[in-house]
């Protein structure tokens, strides 16, 4: 990393062209993977992410930089021709650096890096084993296992030295089974801000035997109808509908341009009356959590919807200026290599009062969602979709069969208004999530919810009359 | 970082077989908005990935911190990475082929322009774009990326190669609206040269794509006659590639286990993979292992001749690797990638093709496949736009529904195959198809 003294030059040079502020976002990661299939260890990799991204702002505009030749004659070069990019009166000045010291609020008690394959892989063998033991016919199961410590050094024009270390890891499960004939596979795959801890407090093989359980249910079940039906989408990462349908429309990088469905709408009802939801990276150890965003910024709990009214949106500094409101914390990157932006963190619908009983109770025929896989929304129409990876086919009340092969699509404005109910099990899970700044994790999360009309598209074609 | 240095010690520390490689890489992206320049950035980076065989077993490690102090670092991490394997599947590390093919290549001119002469070109598409109809109420995207990079493999069996890749990727996005309707389209190209680049044709292209999509119904669910356009054919056959990998299929997870040398499709559909194509995407004249490139055919008038193999699935089903063993990124083991690989095409155009249909939908948009496809099983349900045919002509546009099947199935029922052959920038490669009967959940 580089010294303070280093770093004073390196920004004194950025802003002699017109350039109003800096940074400078130094990353050293260490990250180590394995992967199983049935009991063997095929696959065991490890490195070193390394590099430093610079960035200057004119008013709105934005220049970028970024590069792992990092002596300081090339990182000086680089920021001199990356200033270059700018036409103006020079705002150079005496930067002296400033480092800010806060309390971690996501202490790790057992550093990845200080365990060698081992223990990791003792961790992978309990979880395989399990969905193995599961049933006869499970019969692969590839278990996945990642760690990275990623600090961060970020430092500005405005003074501040900031740095922030994220530990994480996360186990994957993919269970396969099969009868000879047809093949079908469920996966499982929990993660967190923490060390080899987080998988002393879980239960490691019930993590197994839940992919397997997906797997042997999806086996059997018939293809899901299509058509339009009320669906009942359960807890965890069922909260990938609040994700795709609302949450990514809510990032500043939509907004600030006008490309997202809810801009300018401050204040006004976008959803029904029972939902409420928040974009929390302060949650201790969770997935999308840090202690400082990638510009340096403390991250916090940012209520988006209450009770149905937009209360706010997720605002990186950039975008702040083109909207003219305050930076919430949000503003997130892959790595040195991407430019940050407004992203989501930890992000999820509040509890509300029905227990999911009573939703299957009500709905006369429909779809129970209960397991999600991913999706994707285009922000500028609000159209999403996502998989559901475990479904069952509601008549009169009762659940009657598994069904697979169903995704779900609909407009976000308009199924964020026929949430009709709202469930008491909150439950967040891990999700990868992609944008322009590269793909971040991040936790979506929900209390079972019930969503009155949405399209169901499966593969058989007789529609429910 | 010294390589010879950092081979010798591997061989010390009692390593069989060493290998580096090393990827360099150079790139300008400019982003133009409104007028401006939203988005400039520059970048230099390079990473180094060794892998070296040690009491038989593959032991990796990637850096991006080019430092001979990363040396002691990165051979214990290879150690105790070979050591956690216990696969017993033979690897290896290849001493190179005798001669290797030369890719036939538009000269990358765009390489030469300057950052002025690209955001003028930029700035002049966005004005385009905008004043191509009045229902294009804002250019949501419009960049140009142009990246000159090198593919550097050494061994420690004195194996010694390099590819070099010069590219410009142009792209924009659009948003169509009217009456409270948004409808936005997306499209890039390939782009060799500012001067001779086609600027009329992808105008009219994504104008169209976004403006015609303007009011939209939702079809009823049923089972209906599809078209489904070459781009989107494009994305199936892309996502659904990994069933052809002889890793997955000796490995029994693969729907393709077991299926060589029998018909898998319908006899009109052959599916190549050329890594020699002229101006192919994925054209190379060797792959991550040193494999000198070859043209083969995989599917050979409806059956299966051939999985795409690496080193070891070749050496696991005792063939010849097919040369596509790739690594997805430096940091990345090698695993198995199609370089371009495409279906034959066949011979009616898309408009004859529309005009053989009485009533039915044309697909050219599908989005969310890494969700809505599974890619184990190949069933499908996406997310999906485009048309209603009727009478053989282009009816209303649709949105809101969802196409689905199941990619192995569908493929033994082609109906017809277009001769609009289209490639995407991942390097796959198909025709529009006409299938008899697919599911489109709507209203």
């Amino acid at each position: 990393m580089l010294e303070k003294q280093q770093l004073e030059q390196i920004l004194s040079v950025c802003l002699t062209t017109g350039g109003d502020f800096a940074e400078v976002f130094e990353e050293k990661k260490f990250t180590s993977s394995y992967s199983m299939l049935n009991e063997t260890v095929e696959n065991a990799n490890s490195g070193i992410v390394y590099g430093i991204g610079l960035r200057i702002l004119q008013g709105t505009n934005s220049v970028y930089a970024y590069t792992n030749q990092t002596d300081f004659n090339n990182l000086m070069k680089m920021a001199k021709d990356l200033a270059d990019s700018f036409e103006g009166e020079s705002h150079a000045k005496e930067i002296a650096l400033k480092d800010v010291v806060y309390e971690n609020r996501h202490p790790v008690a057992k550093h990845p890096s200080q365990y060698g394959s081992d223990e990791k892989i003792a961790i992978m063998r309990k979880a395989g084993n399990a969905a193995l033991a599961y049933d006869e016919k499970i019969t692969k199961v590839n278990v996945s296992y990642m760690d990275e410590e990623q600090h961060v050094v970020i430092s500005n024009t405005d003074g501040k030295r900031i740095e922030d270390t994220r530990i994480r890891t996360r186990l994957g499960i993919v269970a396969i089974a099969s009868d000879g004939e047809k093949m079908q596979d469920g996966s499982y795959a929990p993660g967190a801000s923490k060390g080899l801890e987080f998988y002393d407090e879980m239960d490691v093989e019930e993590a197994g035997r839940e992919a397997a359980r997906i797997a042997l249910t999806m086996l059997d079940a018939d293809e899901c109808p299509s058509g339009t039906m009320p669906v009942i989408i359960d807890n965890g990462f069922g909260g990938v509908i609040f994700h795709e349908a609302c949450g990514h429309s809510l990032e500043a990088a939509s907004v600030a341009k006008n490309q997202s469905v809810f801009a300018g709408k401050l204040n006004q009802k976008i959803a029904s009356d029972c939902v409420s939801a928040v974009d929390d990276g302060t949650i201790p150890n969770a997935w999308g959590s840090c202690n400082i965003d990638d510009e340096g910024n403390f991250m916090q709990r940012n209520v988006l919807i209450e009770n149905g009214i937009l209360k706010g949106y997720l605002i990186d500094p950039l975008n702040g200026r083109r909207m003219n409101m305050n930076q919430t914390g949000s503003s997130r990157r892959q790595s040195y290599k991407y430019e940050p932006v407004s992203r989501m963190t930890n992000t999820f619908i509040l509890e509300g009062k029905s227990t999911l009983e009573e939703m299957i109770a009500a709905t006369s025929y429909g779809l129970y969602a209960k397991s999600l896989g991913g999706g994707s929304v285009d922000p500028s129409t609000g159209d999403f979709n996502f998989a559901v990876n475990e479904g069952y086919l509601i008549e009169n009340g009762k659940i009657v069969k598994p069904v697979k092969g169903a995704t779900l699509i609909g407009n976000g404005a308009d199924t964020l208004m026929k949430i009709d109910h709202v469930g008491t099990n909150l439950k967040r899970a891990q999700g990868m999530c992609g944008a322009s700044s590269g793909s971040i994790p991040v936790d979506v999360g929900q209390p079972a919810i019930r969503v009155s009309a949405m399209i169901v598209g499966g593969k058989e074609g007789e529609v429910h009359e | 970082m010294n390589k010879q240095q950092l081979i010798e010690k591997a061989l010390q520390e009692g390593f069989e077989q060493v290998e580096i490689y090393t990827n360099q890489k150079s790139s300008n992206g400019i982003q133009v908005f409104q007028g401006n320049v939203d988005n400039f950035e520059i970048s230099e980076t390079g990473g180094i990935a060794v892998r070296g065989i040690y009491q038989g077993k593959p032991g990796y490690c990637f850096l991006e911190e080019d430092s001979d102090e990363n040396i002691d670092f990165c051979v214990e991490q290879m150690k105790s990475n070979a050591c956690a394997i216990t696969s017993k599947d033979k690897v290896m590390i290849y001493e190179g082929d005798k001669e290797y093919p030369t890719i036939e290549k538009n000269p990358s001119l765009i390489q030469n322009t300057s950052s002025t002469q690209r955001i003028a070109f930029l700035k002049e598409m966005e004005q385009a774009l905008l004043n191509a109809d009045h229902r294009i109420a804002q250019v949501m995207d419009c960049f140009l990326q142009v990246v000159k990079g090198e593919v550097t493999i050494v061994n420690s069996k004195g194996l010694n190669i390099q590819r070099q890749e010069e590219y410009g990727i142009f792209g924009a996005s659009v948003l169509a609206s009217e009456n409270n309707e948004n409808k936005s389209a997306y499209d890039v190209a390939l782009i060799y040269d500012l001067d001779t680049f086609d600027k009329q044709k992808f105008i009219s292209t994504l104008v169209h794509k976004a403006v015609d999509k303007l009011k939209a119904i939702q079809p009823i669910s049923g089972k209906y006659p599809v078209i489904l356009q070459n781009n989107v054919m494009c994305d199936l056959l892309g996502t659904a590639a990994g069933s052809f990998y002889g890793e997955n299929a000796y490995k029994g997870i693969s729907i393709l286990k077991d299926k060589l040398n029998s018909a898998i499709f319908d006899e009109k559909v052959t599916l190549i993979d050329d890594p020699l194509l002229k101006d192919g995407y994925s054209s190379t004249p060797f792959d991550d292992e040193g494999v000198a490139s070859r043209c083969k055919h995989i599917v050979e008038k409806g059956v299966l001749i051939s999985y795409l193999h690496n080193q070891k699935s070749a050496a696991l089903m005792n063939t010849l690797s097919t040369g596509n063993g790739f690594k997805a990124g430096y940091a990345g083991s090698v695993g198995i990638m199609p370089t371009n690989f495409y279906f034959e095409k066949g011979e009616d155009s898309l408009e004859e093709m529309i005009a053989s249909v009485s009533k039915g939908i044309l697909i050219d948009t599908v989005t969310g496949l890494h969700a809505g496809f599974n890619t184990l099983t190949t069933d499908f349900s996406l997310q999906a736009s485009g048309f209603m045919i009727e009478d053989g002509k282009i009816a209303q546009p649709i949105q809101l529904v969802t196409v689905a099947g199941n990619f192995m199935e569908m493929l033994k029922q082609v109906e017809k195959i277009g001769n609009d052959l289209k490639f995407d920038l991942s390097g796959c490669g198909s025709a529009s198809m006409k299938f008899t009967s697919l599911t489109i959940s709507g209203k």
